[in-house]
């Protein structure tokens, strides 16, 4: 059963310099207590896609699309209706902990103000729900951390908070946007055990934004791998990791270092090129300039996403079709 | 925190301390003093000398300083050389009323100021924006005396329901008082407003693209309490530190305010003073002037902590 399904989401923002197609008919779904990943370089949209589901991507950006959640299109809904869904139904974390927290307003007081608005609590109830959700993210000595300002919490600590903001009003679908990118590894490694843990627990979807394929590996049940505002491949997290069809996949995964390789195997590779601009959609397929096997047919037609042999989903004429050996 | 105020308090007593220096060196540096200023440049030299003793101007100049010290420290800013009354004692009734001028015209100034400044910043780039733009780019060219002629003609001649002139006590009828001031305060306001709805606009734009707003508007937050709650309070120290120098300001502004209007404050006391060569009651004026500039001073950086935990007075970021 699906929670979140988003169908052909496009996002065009204009700019001084002209259009530009952020998000080129992407579509993919969660399903309750599923972790998706949503994996790729930064622009190439995977941001700007999961803010416009709910209206907070850029002011001027045309959406189009479907956002199909408990039966109806979040895109198509009255700003009112809309701001009932945040905060409850589908929360949001954001990258950088220090700047998405408010400097001036007590951190508890900002987890109240979730409450305030969604559930008919008293102040004092309010409170109370505060310290026990410090309590679940694993905040120690929460009634005190909850008078605290942003500034004198560590980076992991806020991230806690915006945590414990989010599932403050038990939220169906949980969106984590970078929520490690800002943070070191070691608290990296803890926050991703508490998004687990909170997911085992409450039993809601979770949509990770992430560059990082450790991260992936790590926590994901299903992974969409995106490249230039489309998705390229999605699958299964054995299937994509085991064997990946795209080229660009390929790409990815060998960008990663793997421990216990010998050195003459293990040299880490990069893409030649970066992640092109879009403007508008082309009939072709976006990596090809990028790509060692692209020929005639990848220039003249959108690969559509097929069964490939190793499982996953994948937009490519001519997919891998080996296992990945982690070169 | 507690001697962090007492260092700041002692601070402002010094920095008042230079002010009653240069005003007193200042003074006796310009050219004639009280005895030419009350006997005129053809005064007789005996005379002229006479006076001179009398008010100890033949003392050295650091003893002048230490007996006029003393006396300022006691309250005593010595005798008008023009009308013989206490200095203190008439500037202690002109001052409320520029007090309470340039207090409610700061009312007007921040109150059109801040909400139209959240306007144009909320609808940036449109014409609500656009045009509260560029009213504000009018009131402040538009010199303050002409403003205060217009209102006149307008609100007291034209259509009269305003008073064009004159000042009465709050204490003898409030009523009165605020219907003398609101046309004053309104034209002393306008220009303040234009200013603190200038540095509003661009600091609320400056927080509305923080990514706190973003986690507020993620988290169902109505756009009001994103606005207000989180984006004004965030723009406010800027809005804090205008407000803060234009009051000094304000009150060297209501000098023409109070010439258009006929209004007895510090403002004519000083233009008066001026024309009649007053010096003790020009020291006066300016050392209290100067006071409550350094008074405002103390108390906007009080203010700041208030408003923001991450400011701390012993200087220096919170860890």
């Amino acid at each position: 059963m699906n929670v979140l399904d988003v169908r052909d989401l496009s996002v065009e923002i204009p700019t001084e310099t002209g259009h530009v197609l952020a998000v080129d008919g992407l579509s993919y779904s969660v399903g309750e207590s599923e972790i998706l990943a949503i994996v790729g370089e930064s622009g190439c949209g995977k941001s700007v896609g999961v803010l416009s589901l709910l209206g907070l991507g850029p002011e001027h950006a045309r959406v189009t699309g479907e956002v199909n959640y408990a039966g109806q299109n979040l895109l198509t809904r009255k700003p009112d209706a809309l701001r009932r869904v945040r905060g409850q139904d589908i929360a949001y974390i954001f990258q950088d902990p220090m700047t998405a927290l408010n400097p001036l307003m007590p951190v508890g007081k900002q987890v109240e103000e979730v409450l305030a608005q969604h559930a008919s609590m008293s102040r004092a109830e309010r409170r109370a729900r505060v310290v026990e959700l410090f309590e679940l993210v694993g905040i120690p000595a929460a009634a005190e951390r909850a008078r605290a300002y942003p500034h004198q919490l560590s980076g992991g600590m806020r991230q806690r908070v915006m945590i414990s903001m989010a599932i403050a009003c038990g939220p169906r679908v949980l969106i984590a946007d970078e929520p490690t990118t800002a943070l070191d590894v070691t608290v990296q490694a803890a926050i991703l055990e508490i998004l687990k843990d909170l997911r085992d627990k409450l039993g809601m979807a979770i949509v990770l934004i992430t560059h990082d394929m450790g991260v992936v590996a790590d926590i994901a049940d299903r992974v969409v791998v995106m490249y230039a505002g489309r998705a390229i491949e999605e699958g299964g997290i054995e299937q994509v990791f085991r064997r990946p069809a795209h080229p660009y996949t390929r790409g990815l995964l060998s960008a990663v270092p793997v421990p216990g390789q010998r050195a003459a195997r293990a040299r880490l590779r990069g893409i030649p090129g970066t992640v092109p601009v879009i403007a508008e959609s082309v009939d072709a397929c976006t990596f090809a300039d990028r790509c060692g096997r692209a020929d005639e047919a990848c220039r003249s037609g959108r690969p559509p996403l097929a069964e490939a042999a190793g499982g996953t989903r994948v937009a490519c004429r001519h997919p891998e079709t080996k296992e990945s050996n982690g070169e | 925190m507690i001697t962090a105020v007492l260092v700041r308090v002692a601070r402002a007593v010094l920095t008042l301390f230079l002010a009653v220096i240069v005003v007193f060196l200042g003074i006796r540096m310009l050219p004639g003093d009280i005895a030419v200023a009350m006997l005129g440049q053809e005064g007789n030299p005996d005379n002229l000398a006479q006076i001179r003793a009398a008010y100890g101007l033949d003392d050295p100049i650091w003893v002048q300083f230490g007996h006029y010290l003393g006396q300022v420290v006691q309250g005593n800013l010595g005798r008008s050389s023009s009308t013989g009354l206490p200095v203190a004692e008439v500037i202690g009734r002109a001052l409320p009323v520029t007090l309470e001028l340039a207090v409610l015209a700061m009312i007007v100034a921040i109150v059109i100021g801040v909400l139209f400044g959240v306007a144009a910043a909320t609808n940036q780039g449109r014409p609500a924006d656009w045009a509260v733009s560029s009213t504000a780019l009018f009131w402040l060219s538009v010199p303050s005396f002409w403003l205060g002629m217009m209102g006149i003609l307008l609100l007291s001649i034209v259509w009269p329901i305003l008073p064009a002139s004159g000042f009465i006590p709050f204490f003898e009828s409030p009523a009165d008082n605020l219907r003398h001031l609101v046309m004053p305060a309104a034209v002393l306001g306008t220009g303040f407003a234009a200013i603190i709805m200038r540095q509003t606009r661009s600091s609320m734009l400056d927080a509305l693209s923080g990514d706190y707003i973003r986690t507020a508007k993620a988290k169902g937050l109505s756009r009001s309490k994103v606005v207000f709650k989180h984006a004004l309070r965030n723009s406010l120290i800027v809005v804090i530190t205008v407000v803060g120098l234009q009051l000094g300001a304000l009150i060297s502004g209501a000098v023409i305010t109070e010439q258009v209007f006929v209004i007895p404050g510090i403002g004519k006391l000083t233009i008066d003073a001026i024309f009649m060569r007053d010096y003790p009651m020009i020291q006066g004026v300016v050392i209290v002037v100067a006071g409550a500039y350094i008074l405002i001073n103390l108390l906007t950086d009080l203010l700041y902590t208030l408003v923001d935990p991450r400011i701390r007075l012993g200087g220096g970021a919170a860890s």
